[in-house]
């Protein structure tokens, strides 16, 4: 097994008497994509600025490339922030050198992969364009060529499609998908579970600054020996939650579709019987547990921390 | 490349290439000459209005006639000439109702106003004339009013003694006085006016630079910040580094603006002063020495790096310039403090409260060099205050980068100082 990429061992921050990430340690594995999820406050974001070199641990350690965490590992990670922003006033290629510069390419190499990535974003005829003048779109891509100009080995990424148009959600998603078998590894930071779905092998979930879950995602899901079950249908199926959250839970209603739990020792093929007697059924799929409720499941056991100190 | 080096870079040559800057290099010197010398014009040359004096005098009338004569009279020196260019005055016969009629023309503006002179005025020292204006603070007429009065006055009583008056402005006139500054063995011709001079000049020009080059940074950092590009800088260059980078590289710039203002300065006192001393007078305005210009550059790089460091440190509390007036309140007061002792200090370059003051590296730049520019001060007082404001330097390098370090990150409210306070202690 290759050494990982990132590992987190124990650490703590606190700003004041906040302490805003408990105790975390993880393991990210080369070439993946890894998850960390977690609601608003859970202490992604800090995490995430210990491991970009932003802001320091108080305690506990972080590895990189399979060595304590140095200033020279900034060169090689690529990061885009939550908060987008960029010089309003520098043109795109001023822009990109500079910030290029500072993660310490050379300027040939600099220059060659700021051609490179003008062109794989079809904005190359902006290069001279100050931001200001660009369209938010534009703005989006400018900002994730600066993610990734350096060609570091690992990028983080926090909320890689918040305010993204669908164009350019789809491009980053691209480009991510290419990245990891190009051997790069990257970290997502995101509370959007379908893109999770979509992409993730790892996932770290957080909550109030602890790990709550962590794993590889198949066998998260192949752990949790819940019987989830999807449901198309006609007709009104109001009598399910009759039934009482003992026997089935309803997990997603939607109007011809329901995505539900069977209770401890409901068999499925029972469950059927019911339905197909009420309804036209029309799909009767076992599932595996969706990641946002391995999360719900997750955050119900944490016992109630207090996150000051 | 070290990255301090490239954020250095970076900074410096926005500063330089943009155009408010290449403007501001050229045209600074002639707005700044425009600021000394368009006010001196104005008022040398105002001849604007003439006030129409009114003077009701109760003792006999002679010393309302002596005014009159006094200011029709051709004087010698420029400020009488002024004076007496701009002022008529009128003598009016005492009645009971020439005071009423007075006001009266006083508020149509018939009259700039009036004197009314007590009828033991030459008999009693204590008695007491009354000007009456539309506008008290008319300098003018109230400076000629004064003047003629008290000549007239002590004429009157010189009189009653039996002295004659002509006598004693020939007493007077045969007093002259003459300043030399001696320096290093030498004595030269030195009136005062120009240390004086060039002391204000240079203190308004290091304030003025001072502010506008700390503001400038501040911008440049809240910038960074509202932009949320910091975060991004942040995972690519150490804190220090990246103000460092910042204060050395707008410092560059300024030094550059700044070294070229000397320079024209330096070769217009070399050669543009000794044309102008043919008209005005050897000797009023010898040429400065380039020397003092080397104390100027270093005065203003110290005192820049210390006020930019502050200002950094300031802008990355706040997400708007609005946001700073709070924070910045303290940086502008270390600035205010010496120019309001700027006076005292000139008037008296080596009292000891003079020579502390100057001492305080927050001061010195100012403080220091108009000292040097007056009274040169022993060299270990310039050596020493230069040592101060080094390690002031390093010491405000070392606070405002902690600031910086948590300040850039922190989004969402303003900060009370207090609070600011507790991020120098965060490890």
């Amino acid at each position: 097994m290759s050494t990982p990429v990132l590992t987190l061992n124990a650490v703590t921050k606190s700003y004041g008497r906040q302490l805003a990430v408990n105790e975390v340690s993880f393991v990210v594995p080369q070439g993946s994509i890894f998850g960390l999820l977690g609601p608003n406050g859970a202490g992604k974001t800090s995490t995430i600025r210990m491991i970009t070199g932003i802001t320091m641990p108080d305690r506990g350690e972080i590895r990189l490339f399979g060595e304590p965490q140095n200033n020279d590992h900034q060169n090689q990670i690529g990061y885009m922030p939550e908060e987008r922003g960029l010089y309003r006033k520098l043109t795109v290629r001023a822009q990109l050198e500079y910030l290029g510069a500072l993660k310490g390419m050379a300027p040939a190499a600099l220059k060659e992969s700021i051609e490179k990535w003008l062109k794989r974003f079809e904005i190359k005829s902006w290069e001279k364009k100050k931001t200001s003048d660009l369209s938010k779109g534009m703005q989006q891509k400018v900002q994730f060529i600066l993610t990734l100009l350096h060609d570091p080995q690992l990028l983080v990424l926090d909320e890689p499609l918040s305010g993204l148009d669908p164009v350019n959600a789809e491009l980053i998603n691209e480009v991510i998908l290419e990245l990891r078998t190009a051997g790069k590894t990257i970290i997502l930071s995101t509370h959007r579970m379908e893109q999770v779905e979509q992409l993730c092998d790892e996932i770290a979930m957080m909550n109030n600054g602890k790990i709550v879950l962590a794993g590889k995602v198949r066998d998260l899901k192949a752990r949790s020996g819940r019987t989830i079950i999807s449901l198309r249908f006609s007709g009104d199926a109001s009598f399910l939650k009759r039934l009482g959250e003992s026997r089935v839970k309803v997990l997603e209603h939607m109007p011809n579709e329901i995505l539900m739990e069977l209770g401890a020792g409901e068999l499925p093929k029972d469950v059927l019987r019911l339905v197909s007697e009420q309804l036209d059924v029309q799909k009767w799929e076992i599932v595996e547990p969706p990641i946002k409720e391995l999360f719900l499941e997750a955050i119900a056991k944490q016992p109630e921390v207090t996150s000051t100190l | 490349m070290n990255k301090t080096f490239i954020v250095l870079k970076h900074e410096f040559l926005q500063k330089v290439r943009s155009k408010v800057f290449v403007i501001m290099t050229l045209v600074g010197p002639l707005l700044m000459g425009a600021l000394v010398f368009v006010p001196a014009y104005f008022s040398a040359t105002n001849t604007g209005d003439v006030r129409h004096l009114v003077v009701i005098d109760s003792t006999g009338g002679q010393l309302a006639q002596a005014m009159v004569a006094a200011s029709k009279d051709t004087a010698t020196d420029f400020f009488s000439k002024k004076f007496r260019k701009d002022v008529t005055i009128e003598a009016v016969a005492p009645s009971p109702t020439a005071m009423d009629s007075l006001s009266k023309l006083v508020e149509s503006k018939a009259i700039t106003g009036y004197m009314v002179i007590p009828a033991r005025a030459i008999a009693d020292s204590a008695s007491t004339a009354q000007i009456k204006l539309h506008n008290p603070s008319d300098f003018t007429s109230v400076t000629a009013l004064k003047d003629f009065y008290r000549d007239a006055v002590r004429d009157a009583k010189l009189r009653v003694r039996g002295i004659d008056p002509s006598s004693v402005s020939n007493v007077e006139s045969g007093v002259k006085v003459e300043t030399l500054k001696v320096e290093a063995g030498t004595e030269k011709k030195d009136n005062g006016g120009v240390g004086m001079v060039m002391a204000f000049l240079t203190a308004f020009i290091l304030y003025i630079s001072l502010i506008m080059y700390g503001t400038l940074i501040m911008n440049s950092v809240i910038e960074e910040k509202s932009t949320r590009i910091v975060e991004l800088l942040a995972s690519s260059v150490r804190p220090f580094e990246l103000l460092v980078g910042k204060v050395l590289g707008v410092a560059s710039a300024g030094l550059i603006q700044v070294g070229v203002w000397a320079l024209m300065l330096v070769l217009v006192t070399t050669f543009g002063l000794s044309a102008a001393s043919a008209f005005i007078g050897e000797g009023l305005l010898p040429s400065i020495s380039p020397f003092l210009f080397l104390y100027f550059i270093l005065f203003f790089v110290l005192g820049f790096l210390i006020y930019a460091t502050l200002y950094a440190a300031i802008g990355s509390t706040a997400e708007s310039a609005s946001d700073t007036q709070q924070v910045s309140m303290p940086v502008v007061m270390l600035l205010v403090i010496p120019i309001v002792l700027l006076q005292g200090v000139i008037e008296n370059p080596s009292a000891t409260k003079s020579v502390v003051m100057s001492l305080i590296p927050f001061f010195s730049p100012i403080l220091m060099l108009a000292r040097i520019f007056t009274e040169t001060p022993p060299f270990w007082q310039i050596a020493l205050s230069v040592v101060l404001m080094i390690g002031t330097f390093f010491g405000c390098l070392w606070v405002a980068s902690r600031i910086y370090r948590v300040g850039i990150l922190m989004y969402g409210k303003k900060f009370k100082l207090s609070e600011i306070a507790k991020w120098v202690r965060y490890t």
